[in-house]
């Protein structure tokens, strides 16, 4: 009886530990990220294509939660890559097919995803832009719908936050969305407001920082008193080059 | 961050350039403190007694610290969030148009 036990447990043992060994899985590609990280924010090329192609291919081989987290280490790797860019979008289109086809119509696995769609680069825009776009014609939720319109209006919002100048036009159309907002709903409390405000006074300063504090604008008044109490104005600067600098002693 | 904008004033001591801090700290004494003791030789606005919260940084939307703008001669915002070697360069670059302007 104890030799049948133990030929048993061999048998089941053998071939799911010799699988283990040879495979891949999301605990070594995270531990290796790690590893090539560990010096700077971003990892290097040849870094970013070993471990975004071996996401990528457990992605593709496996489907439910591996397959899903997978997917999203995909984005995830090709966004700390450091220069090469046809690398980058191939991974990301890779991963793309695996979202349209896997998750179009699940409202929760795809805010995992959206949020991996970080702007880092002023090309990033038009990308996950068209990310937004398949995914609004794939689906069929209109929860889904409303998630990649508003993910387009992010995009553009991040751009800004980074520093990149946003063109004429992609201001312009982010100033006529959050205007509308405001129209429409001012009053009613934004539920994507972390301090919990109405959609007025929430995008009280996205709109004037839009309006007012692009790349190439005129720098708007700011006059206040310094430390001592002594009242000045930025535009006594005017005249000089100026480093304005928002900062704490925490 | 202290270290860099000492050794930005340091490096561009004569030039036009000056750096502008909007002090985001509630409480004054603090803010005083910390410039005396770090030695801190630039001008700041102060940004009121709610903070991060307060009046200058509310208008602007700033929602992170630092939040960085470098503003050329005429007043026209030129940079925003660069930090480290970027931010050298963006000064440096601006400063470098102001005396092809002068020519």
């Amino acid at each position: 009886m104890k030799l049948l036990l133990a030929v048993i447990t061999t048998a089941l043992l053998w071939p799911s530990g010799l699988i283990a060994q040879g495979a891949d899985s999301i605990a070594k590609i995270s531990a290796d990220f790690q590893a090539a990280g560990q010096d700077d924010d971003l990892i290097d090329d040849d870094e970013m294509k070993s471990l975004g192609g071996r996401a990528l291919a457990l992605a593709k081989a496996k489907g439910g939660r591996v397959g899903f987290d997978a997917t999203l280490w995909t984005f995830y790797v090709a966004r700390y890559g450091e220069d090469d860019g046809a690398t980058r979008k191939k991974l990301r289109r890779g991963a793309m097919d695996l979202v349209i086809k896997r998750y179009a119509n699940s409202t929760g696995s795809l805010k995992k995803i959206v949020a991996e769609w970080r702007v880092l680069r002023p090309d990033d825009v038009n990308e996950f832009a068209g990310y937004y776009r398949e995914l609004a014609k794939a689906t069929k939720k209109a929860a889904v719908k409303e998630l990649a319109k508003a993910g387009g209006f992010g995009l553009l919002s991040q751009k800004a936050d980074m520093g990149f100048a946003l063109t004429d036009k992609e201001r312009k159309q982010m100033l006529a969305h959050w205007k509308k907002l405001v129209a429409e709903k001012g009053d009613e409390k934004n539920p994507n407001d972390r301090a919990g405000r109405s959609y007025a006074d929430s995008l009280k300063g996205k709109i004037f920082e839009i309006e007012n504090l692009y790349i190439g604008a005129t720098v708007p008044e700011i006059a206040g008193t310094d430390i001592d109490g002594v009242s000045f104005k930025l535009s006594d600067y005017r005249g000089k080059v100026v480093m304005l600098d928002f900062w704490g002693h925490w | 961050m202290y270290p860099h904008e000492r050794s930005l004033v340091k490096k561009l001591a004569g030039k036009p350039f000056a750096i502008i801090g909007v002090n985001s700290d509630s409480d004054i004494e603090v803010v005083k403190k910390a410039v005396k003791e770090e030695n801190l030789t630039w001008r700041s606005f102060w940004n009121g007694p709610k903070g991060t919260g307060g009046p200058i940084s509310e208008a602007w939307n700033v929602t992170g610290w630092p939040t960085i703008y470098v503003i050329d001669a005429e007043g026209k915002i030129r940079f925003k969030n660069v930090q480290g070697e970027k931010l050298d360069e963006a000064v440096e670059k601006l400063l470098a148009e102001m005396e092809q302007k002068k020519k």
